[in-house]
């Protein structure tokens, strides 16, 4: 397991969404553990993953929630929303109805976060070429269109599950390092020298302080 | 050009101003202001070595101060002003020489007329009697807020005064080695361009009593000063005799800076470099080992540049030396020429730099005035990198200027180095130590199996559930309001846990799966707890084999808290699990999901006790031999103390739980 609670400087909240079965909890699985869950049930409610990543020479935790995907889990699942960091929107791109959805997605996003909330899009399943169901280039218009990152990636052979996670932390650092990020925002998705380990409150991003290193950085 | 110049410096003026007053030392300049009829200038930078020669080129660097001491005058001439320029710190550092080349002018010569930023220089006008001394001090203020006012102070640097005061007529004053000091050191602190420049000028004063006759006006030189800033120029006090200050400790600023580095003792000049990344060395110290060795390469690289630009700017300076000797003849500037040959024959290493500034504001009018200003920008990047580097980890300097003020107690680099690394290994040690802890902290296990981000969700929940309630509430009124608060009463009531168990003789004699299923039947929802029942069993499986036996004390505590706290946290993970699924639940029936929960809750509680019993029978009639009494009993008693942590996580998610059971209900 980690290796304790302050050998890293924030905690950044994710949250991943999308249709039931597009591989939300399979793209965290790949993300956490590099291994592709083949069984996997359905999500109650919401589950965790966690990751250590390092941005900027920053080492960061990534705090993963993942929603269930379920219909009647929605009223639950959007009470997580709230104070996400990262949004990772997830469709299949074998299954059209999923990309559909996606407005609806969005707008949940939209109303339950903050507006400094990365919104990652996700078209997942890419090792199934020969099902494709929603082309690259449309997902990708979608994606400039309403101002979200966009990758497809594929659970099952970990392509571009890494560079999705990753990048979204990436911009999440430069919003912080911009500005436009408050880390004492209620809702910032980002924490802050955390008084109680890991705990991220409202705020998806946590930043903890280790042992004075942010104030004497020489 | 000269009119927006004019007014940021009008405004810098109000802000130097008030920086002056600050400082107490303007008080010991008062005595000048009224006496003197010299000319304030300011910018004493390099001649040093060329001034000695001449009497009057002393008088003016002497007359050159410190903000403070210039405000003063100021105020006692009524007539300074001070123009504050925000300049990059490397500009600045090149004002100061252009300052200088202007002072030597006007150094026999008092200059009446107030000197603007642009070219035309009043300097040209050598009125030795007119007594209005007009001082205009052009600041240069660093954009970087972070910086103390002190350190603005010194970046304030008057850049030019016109006055009418002669140093000779200075009253005394009186400014002590130490003070100098101080201000040196608040120089070394800015940039090094600017420290350069502060260097000259101390050594300016010391060396310089014989004033020299200045050419009237550089016109060129005027402009420059409008760019660049002296630095050094605030360090300066009225005292021209500063005993303290050797000229090795200057020396090695000054071949930085004037790129004489190759020449004079490579020592002394490491010596200071030394110092600096010495403070950051301390730093790092508390940092670590990478940060610390990073810090060093950083400091050498910074060097590393600087010597370069150095180079650049004397290669520069050595090709036009000749040319502005003559140039300079030529025109009124005779400065320069009795400057350039003075400085050869009293010092080597000062000639070299007067001349250079020469030969760069020469440079600067008639040649290239691209290769400076790509050098400038060159020097501004070190210079605000150097900034930051110094700035790291020490808002206000205050490290590094205690470190500069003892100059006595320099150490060597060698034995920073060392005490470096022996703070390091005790840190690293540390964190070596704090890993190890944190395989016994039970709240960093409790998070690592989620429990913390569960109870954190279940916590949404229970907020929203309560918003939810409140919100009816709100639309209620009368009786309707009076019932559904009953109803909500009863549920809390129903939901109360009691004191103890009183199933305890039955709870011996079933397993926990079967406890759990029969308590967890009419909750209505698809869930299972074999993973706590697992955990349970692992742990009596542990102790009831003979292998435990070779466990040693400390494994054994660890395995308790381990089994405690990973207990707890997939408690709390059903609890929330628990509550989604209540949620979503079409009929609801409160008492009995009460009634459940409160099973459930008295379960794991009794589960929570018997995994730090076990595990504490088995230390304490196991170990009897090995361990002091005392050891066995601080280690049972942390046990129990998780224990009663872990059991309150878990009444707390119980109550985290009744505002969803209540939503149910209404």
């Amino acid at each position: 397991m980690s290796a304790g609670p302050y050998n890293y400087s924030y905690i950044f909240k994710y949250i991943i969404i999308g249709d039931m079965g597009v591989g939300k909890s399979c793209l965290l699985h790949q993300f956490t553990e590099k291994k592709f869950m083949a069984d996997c049930p359905h999500t109650i409610g919401v589950e965790f993953g966690t990751r250590i990543i390092e941005v900027a020479g920053q080492k960061i935790k990534l705090q993963i929630w993942d929603t269930a995907g379920q219909e009647r889990f929605r009223a639950v699942t959007r009470s997580y929303y709230r104070g996400a960091a990262g949004a990772l929107m997830v469709y299949d791109i074998t299954r059209r109805s999923t990309y559909n959805h996606l407005s609806s997605w969005l707008t949940d996003t939209r109303n339950l976060t903050n507006p400094s909330t990365v919104i990652f899009l996700i078209g997942n399943k890419s090792d199934l070429e020969g099902q494709r169901d929603v082309t690259y280039e449309e997902a990708k218009k979608f994606a400039e269109e309403n101002g979200l990152m966009f990758v497809e990636a594929s659970a099952k052979t970990g392509d571009n599950v890494e560079e999705a996670f990753l990048e979204t932390a990436k911009k999440i650092y430069q919003s912080i390092q911009d500005g436009r990020l408050d880390l004492n925002a209620a809702e910032s998705g980002v924490q802050h020298n955390p008084s109680q380990p890991g705990r991220t409150n409202l705020q998806g991003v946590l930043s903890v302080q280790q042992g004075g290193k942010d104030s004497c950085s020489c | 050009m000269a009119t927006s110049e004019s007014d940021d410096f009008e405004s810098a003026d109000e802000e130097l101003n008030a920086r002056t007053e600050q400082t107490n030392k303007c008080k010991k300049y008062t005595s000048i202001g009224s006496d003197s009829d010299d000319d304030l200038d300011y910018i004493p930078v390099q001649y040093n070595n060329a001034v000695r020669g001449s009497n009057k080129e002393e008088h003016k660097i002497s007359s050159y101060r410190k903000n403070n001491s210039i405000y003063k005058v100021n105020d006692l001439a009524a007539d300074i002003k001070a123009e504050s320029k925000s300049v990059s710190d490397f500009k600045i550092s090149q004002n100061n020489i252009e300052i200088t080349k202007n002072k030597e002018k006007s150094n026999n010569i008092n200059l009446n007329s107030k000197i603007i930023l642009e070219c035309e220089n009043n300097f040209c006008q050598s009125n030795k009697d007119s007594n209005t001394n007009k001082l205009k001090v052009i600041s240069i203020q660093q954009d970087r807020p972070q910086r103390q006012q002190k350190i603005r102070e010194t970046q304030l640097l008057g850049v030019m005064k016109i006055g009418t005061d002669k140093i000779d007529k200075l009253p005394d004053l009186e400014i002590t080695s130490k003070t100098t000091s101080r201000e040196f050191n608040k120089s070394k602190l800015m940039n090094e361009s600017s420290m350069k420049s502060y260097e000259n000028k101390l050594k300016n004063k010391m060396k310089n009593e014989a004033p020299v006759n200045v050419p009237e006006e550089l016109m060129s030189n005027l402009k420059f000063k409008d760019i660049f800033h002296p630095d050094g120029w605030e360090s300066l006090k009225n005292d021209i005799e500063i005993p303290d200050l050797s000229d090795d400790v200057y020396h090695p600023i000054d071949k930085l800076s004037s790129s004489n580095i190759e020449q004079d003792n490579s020592n002394v000049s490491w010596s200071k470099w030394g110092n600096w990344g010495m403070t950051s060395l301390f730093n790092t110290a508390t940092v670590g080992v990478s940060t610390l060795t990073s810090h060093v390469s950083h400091g050498l690289s910074f060097l590393e540049e600087t010597m370069g630009v150095t180079d650049h700017i004397n290669l520069v300076k050595s090709k036009n030396h000749l040319k502005e000797k003559l140039q300079f003849n030529e025109e009124k500037t005779e400065e320069l020429k009795e400057n350039v040959p003075s400085t050869l024959t009293s010092s080597f290493v000062f000639g070299n730099f007067v001349s250079s500034v020469s030969s760069i504001t020469k440079l600067v009018e008639s040649t290239s005035t691209k290769v400076i200003s790509s050098g400038l920008d060159t020097l501004e990047t070190i210079g605000k990198k150097t900034m930051e580097v110094l700035q790291e980890g020490d808002p206000g300097f205050k490290k590094k200027r205690a470190l500069f003020l003892n100059d006595n107690e320099k150490p060597i680099l060698s034995q920073i180095l060392e005490e470096a690394k022996e703070k390091t290994d005790i840190e690293e040690k540390s964190v070596e130590e704090q890993r190890l802890t944190t395989k016994n902290h039970f709240e960093s296990i409790f998070e690592d199996y989620q429990g913390l981000m569960h109870l954190e969700a279940l916590e949404i929940l229970s907020k929203q559930c309560n918003m939810k309630i409140q919100q009816q509430l709100i639309n209620l009124d009368g009786s309707e309001l009076t019932s559904m608060q009953e109803t909500l009463d009863e549920v809390k009531d129903l939901c109360d846990l009691g004191d103890e168990e009183d199933e305890n003789d039955e709870q011996d004699k079933k397993d926990l799966k079967e406890k759990l299923q029969v308590a967890c039947k009419d909750l209505d929802i698809s869930i299972t707890y074999d993973k706590l029942v697992d955990i349970s069993n692992d742990v009596k499986l542990k102790f009831s084999q003979e292998n435990s036996k070779n466990m040693l004390f400390r494994e054994v505590f660890q395995e308790a808290i381990l089994s405690l706290a990973k207990f707890t946290g997939y408690s709390i993970e059903r609890f929330h699990k628990t509550a989604e699924l209540l949620l979503i639940k079409k009929h609801r029936s409160t008492v009995n999901e009460a009634d459940c929960l409160i099973q459930l809750t008295n379960i794991l509680s009794s589960q929570i006790c018997f995994i730090a019993n076990i595990h504490c029978y088995y230390l304490s009639n196991n170990y009897k031999n090995e361990t002091n009494k005392n050891n066995i009993q601080a280690v049972l008693n942390k046990i129990s103390l998780e224990a009663t942590n872990a059991s309150s996580y878990i009444q707390e998610a119980f109550k985290l739980l009744i505002p969803i059971l209540q939503v149910g209900a209404i």
